[in-house]
């Protein structure tokens, strides 16, 4: 090989001093930007945060002692010292006074007697908890959870609860995230396992992948049937399963979060689009006899798990355009297609209806 | 223990080091361009701890936005584990082939700086670029690939410039001290986004600007501290240099003979996230802490690589490299153990998995440097890393269907068969590689 040795010093060979100063002021200036940005988008937050303030409409009554139904559960995210908590409002006035009760909840289900509520502590090492609830709202029992609440359904008689968790993976490479549904005997206070220790059966034969994911359960009005979505190789299947048999039957595809109506005859669930670019939610409606399948008009993505207001009505969350606020509001349409949505509740998340 | 040879160094004629000759040399100011030189410290150049800083750097604000970024796609977009692992393959895909062009054109341009810089600067531009295209989703997916484009054009010619600075019997030192400085920077990351989240209410946004802070001051290192040319180096007058060359590469029974013992040893590697998956399924450990047991590798592989090096450099790498091997099979081991140890085997499962790192990823980039002819040694560095990458890819495919199909044990047995089998494969032709054996 034809080589040259270089006996002068290059004319690029960096000068320690020019180079260490040139270095310093790089750091000085970046830091600086980062830090100027920081604070600016403290700023912005807290602009945001008024201005959530000033778009908050309903009035905060007194404390809720006992569940008295017919009422709607859920989450409120009106600013104030009752920000987070479990409130209460009268079915027939939803956006009039509601009436904040002692527990913190990020998600929240109830039926006459007993309820569920998902509880997350966000510091430094964040814990996760899934509270059962009496009629006063007093904690009977406290479940460790292993990730962020995502869904929490309870069956009309209190018997069973389930609730889905996200558990966080490792880089964006990594294998290792997933979600967790666990089902609960809440008479007992005990728990009933992870929907993924339940055998699968597909087409008649038995169904196991290592990419399973469950979540989103909703229980059938008697018994301990449920409904709930597996998600596998892209597929997004709807599941029937037993508690008693710990075992699940794939329906048909295409079924995320799907939630049983008061008669448990159809399902409204989240139906995914691809045309409309980034993940786009609309929420359908099957008839479980007739196999048939409306949309509900309503034109932006939904990522909540419906709740039945009554036969003809939907609820479900959606964020305000003001982003990262973090303000919610709960709305209404009609599940057969028909009508325009409206705001149920303002500055509120995780509906949940208790009937008589 | 380990000391400077001067005359070695200056005896080499075909790998100059960077030189302190003449000016340099004479004025102490200037001892800086050796760092450590007491006994204790392994005696490196300059530009490898530039690079060292710069992988540091750039690591801590890569590790920032991988460590959050699942939580983000998850509760955004849904994504199974399976579109992950495929969508994960494309982009290593889109990675190998840009890193034999980053190899290749950086030793025909001999300009190995300038390419691992821009390198690193595309992959600093990316962190502003995801808070910038939003939530759609194929533009994440685009961003995160350029990211991964930046990894593959800087690897090869960061690691030549690593072998053409370093003297060769000092090969296997200087990748470690590189490599223990990019374990901490993978180490730290997931700290400073922990840091800044609850620092910051959970603005995204602020820690995709930090992130990018620290990638452009690391960008700053290489830029300002790596001299383009060393006073001393050899200058190669001309070097034909192309993909063929580089191909022709493997026609050298040495390089051949690493190539051959990479890929045959990476079809036999489970991957780390299957280990700790399966650790996880085993004992039942909160998947929100799997981070930690991420921390935890890079921990040791931090600790364990500059040791690594210094012994690999003293007793033979094909020794060294072996045993990082052996660590992996004690992983195995560990994996098929019934009901022992909880908390302790995951103790026992990263500190092996650090030793296993330490002990094969810069010695064996060690090995391949000594083992190419000086102008190729970019684009030989990337037919190696390639190869590699595809057989640890192709061993991650069949682990997870064999996973599937017949469970976590017995895909265990046959991967630790097959890695026992390697390893008896390879030993030959690497110890042939090893005419050095003082």
């Amino acid at each position: 090989m034809p080589t040259e040795p270089s006996t002068n010093p290059s004319p690029d060979a960096p000068s320690n001093r020019r180079n260490w100063l040139a270095f310093v002021v790089l750091c000085i200036i970046t830091v600086a930007g980062v830090a100027a940005y920081a604070f600016y988008s403290r700023g912005k937050a807290r602009e945001r945060e008024a201005l959530a303030v000033t778009a908050a409409p309903a009035g905060v009554g007194q404390f809720a002692e006992t569940l008295r139904p017919p009422c709607l559960l859920f989450r409120n995210t009106a600013l104030g010292p009752s920000y987070g908590k479990l409130s209460v409002a009268p079915l027939n006035t939803p956006d009039g006074v509601r009436y904040p009760t002692g527990l913190d909840c990020e998600r929240v289900y109830a039926t006459r007697e007993s309820g569920l509520c998902l509880q997350a502590i966000r510091n430094a090492f964040p814990i996760f908890k899934a509270v059962s609830f009496g009629e006063r709202f007093q904690v009977l029992h406290t479940f460790n959870l292993k990730g962020g609440p995502s869904r929490a359904r309870v069956s009309r008689d209190g018997h069973w609860g389930a609730v889905t968790v996200f558990l966080a993976g490792h880089g964006y490479a990594s294998i290792g995230f997933a979600t967790q549904t666990i089902l609960y005997d809440l008479r007992s206070a005990t728990t009933m396992g992870d929907l993924e220790q339940f055998s699968v059966v597909k087409d008649g034969r038995p169904f196991k992948a290592a990419d399973f994911n469950f979540w989103g359960v909703t229980f059938e009005p008697e018994g301990d049937g449920f409904y709930a979505t597996l998600a596998s190789g892209g597929v997004y299947y709807l599941i029937e399963g037993h508690i008693s048999s710990r075992q699940v039957r794939v329906l048909r595809q295409g079924v995320e979060c799907p939630s049983l109506s008061p008669d448990g005859r159809r399902l409204v669930f989240k139906s995914r689009r691809h045309d409309r670019g980034p993940v786009h939610w609309e929420l359908h409606v099957l008839d479980l006899k007739t196999q048939q399948e409306t949309t509900v008009n309503e034109p932006r993505s939904v990522d909540d798990q419906a709740e039945w207001l009554d036969a003809d009505h939907v609820l479900y969350g959606l964020g305000r355009n003001i982003e990262g606020s973090g303000t919610w509001d709960i709305w209404v349409a009609r599940s057969d297609g028909t009508g325009t949505p409206a705001v149920f509740v303002h500055n509120a998340l995780s509906p949940c209806v208790v009937r008589p | 223990m380990y000391s400077f040879d001067w005359s070695r160094i200056f005896s080499r004629p075909a790998r100059a080091g960077d030189l302190p000759i003449a000016s340099e040399e004479t004025q102490p100011a200037a001892a800086g361009h050796w760092a450590g030189s007491r006994s204790w410290l392994p005696a490196v150049s300059r530009t490898v701890l530039a690079l060292g800083w710069t992988s540091l750097l750039t690591d801590i604000s890569s590790e920032m936005v991988a460590s959050i970024l699942p939580i983000y796609l998850v509760l955004q977009l849904r994504m199974g584990p399976l579109a992950f692992g495929v969508v994960d393959g494309l982009y290593q895909g889109a990675a190998a082939l840009v890193r034999v062009a980053g190899g290749v054109l950086a030793d025909r341009w001999r300009r190995h700086k300038e390419m691992a810089a821009f390198g690193y600067g595309l992959s600093a531009v990316c962190r502003l670029l995801i808070p910038a295209v939003g939530a759609a989703w194929g533009m994440i997916a685009a961003v995160v690939t350029l990211d991964r484009i930046g990894k593959g054009i800087r690897t090869a010619p960061r690691d030549a410039l690593i072998s053409q600075r370093s003297s060769e019997p000092a090969l296997a030192t200087a990748f470690g001290v590189h490599r223990a400085m990019d374990a901490v920077g993978a180490m730290l990351g997931p700290v400073f986004a922990f840091v800044v989240l609850t620092s910051m209410s959970g603005d995204f946004n602020v820690l995709f600007v930090t992130s990018f802070g620290v990638a452009v001051i690391g960008l700053g290192a290489i830029l300002l501290f790596v001299p383009r040319l060393v006073p001393g180096e050899r200058r190669v007058t001309s070097t034909p240099v192309s993909l063929v060359t580089a191909a022709r590469l493997l026609g050298g029974a040495r390089f051949r003979a690493l190539v051959f013992a990479a890929v045959v040893l990476g079809l036999a590697t489970i991957s780390d996230s299957f280990v700790y998956l399966i650790l996880q399924q085993r004992f039942d450990v909160p998947l929100s802490t799997f981070p930690l047991l991420y921390v935890g590798t890079s921990l040791f592989t931090a600790a364990c690589a500059i040791p690594c090096g210094r012994l690999a450099d003293r007793f033979g790498r094909a020794r060294v490299l072996l045993g990082g091997y052996g660590a992996l099979v004690l992983v195995y081991v560990a994996l098929l153990l019934p009901g022992w140890g909880g908390y302790l085997l995951l103790l026992a499962v990263m500190v092996l998995l650090g030793i296993y790192y330490a002990a094969t990823d810069g010695v064996l980039t060690a090995m391949a440097a000594a083992a190419l002819p000086v102008p190729h040694v970019g684009s030989g560095l990337a037919v190696l890393v390639t190869a590699a990458n595809l057989a640890r890819f192709a061993a991650s495919v069949v682990f997870g269907f064999l996973w599937s199909r017949n469970g976590t044990g017995s895909a265990t047995v046959c991967y630790l068969a097959a890695l026992l089998v390697g390893m008896a494969a390879v030993v030959p032709a690497l110890t042939r590689t090893q005419p050095r054996a003082n």
